[in-house]
């Protein structure tokens, strides 16, 4: 527990300093923050990967078994509600973004905004069913 | 509580059972169906046949 405490603590802060970083280097405009809280935001995300692979390990030193007939439940039920609302927002922005070049004045979105928001859609819709399953799943 | 008779914790049924120690709370809680063979490492770590650690109500067991 006190381990996860500081582990925590140190991701923060490596989350902060990177972030800065990032802003030191791109400015204080619209494009450095961004920038700089995207980078908070992918160290935090990693911090929690190793943080939970650091549990798992400790776990496993243990004896005890990190992934169960529960959790291959709840991960299979997770991944096919990512799988099918990923695609539905896969084909809506495609459709979108077809429709936006064709036919109407809408703006459109680059590549990049497209791979980025549709991806991390997919993680979110992710890691927002696991949690749901992990107090439905009987 | 037959984990009680046999003066286990959650953790040691979780190790005999080969799964999480938050998969025995909510097999404890009635919140998780064990698979078949979770049920009968669980009864064989109980020595007791399946049918007296898993108990049902008749309208639990209805279609």
């Amino acid at each position: 527990m006190r381990g996860m405490k500081t582990r925590n603590i140190v991701t923060v802060v490596a989350a902060v300093i990177g972030g800065a970083y990032a802003v030191s280097r791109l400015g204080t405009g619209m494009f450095g923050i961004m920038s700089g809280v995207n980078v908070a935001v992918i160290i935090a995300i990693a911090g929690l990967f190793i943080g939970k692979r650091m549990d798992w390990s400790e776990e496993e030193r243990m004896g005890f078994t990190v992934e169960d007939e529960r959790t291959q439940l709840i991960d299979g039920r997770a991944s096919k509600v990512g799988f099918k609302f990923g695609n539905y927002v896969w084909l809506a922005l495609i459709y979108y973004d077809f429709t936006a070049e064709r036919f109407m004045p809408w703006p459109k979105f680059n590549s990049q905004e497209m791979l980025l928001f549709g991806l991390l859609f997919n993680l979110g819709i992710y890691f927002a069913a696991m949690l749901y399953y992990r107090k439905q799943v009987r | 509580m037959l984990r009680a008779r046999d003066g286990l914790t959650q953790a040691d049924l979780a190790k005999k059972a080969g799964v999480r120690r938050e998969t025995i709370s909510f097999v404890e809680n009635g919140e998780y169906n064990p698979s078949l063979l979770l049920a009968v490492r669980i009864a064989r770590t109980f020595g007791e046949p399946v049918e007296e650690v898993f108990l049902y109500e008749d309208d639990e067991l209805a279609l």
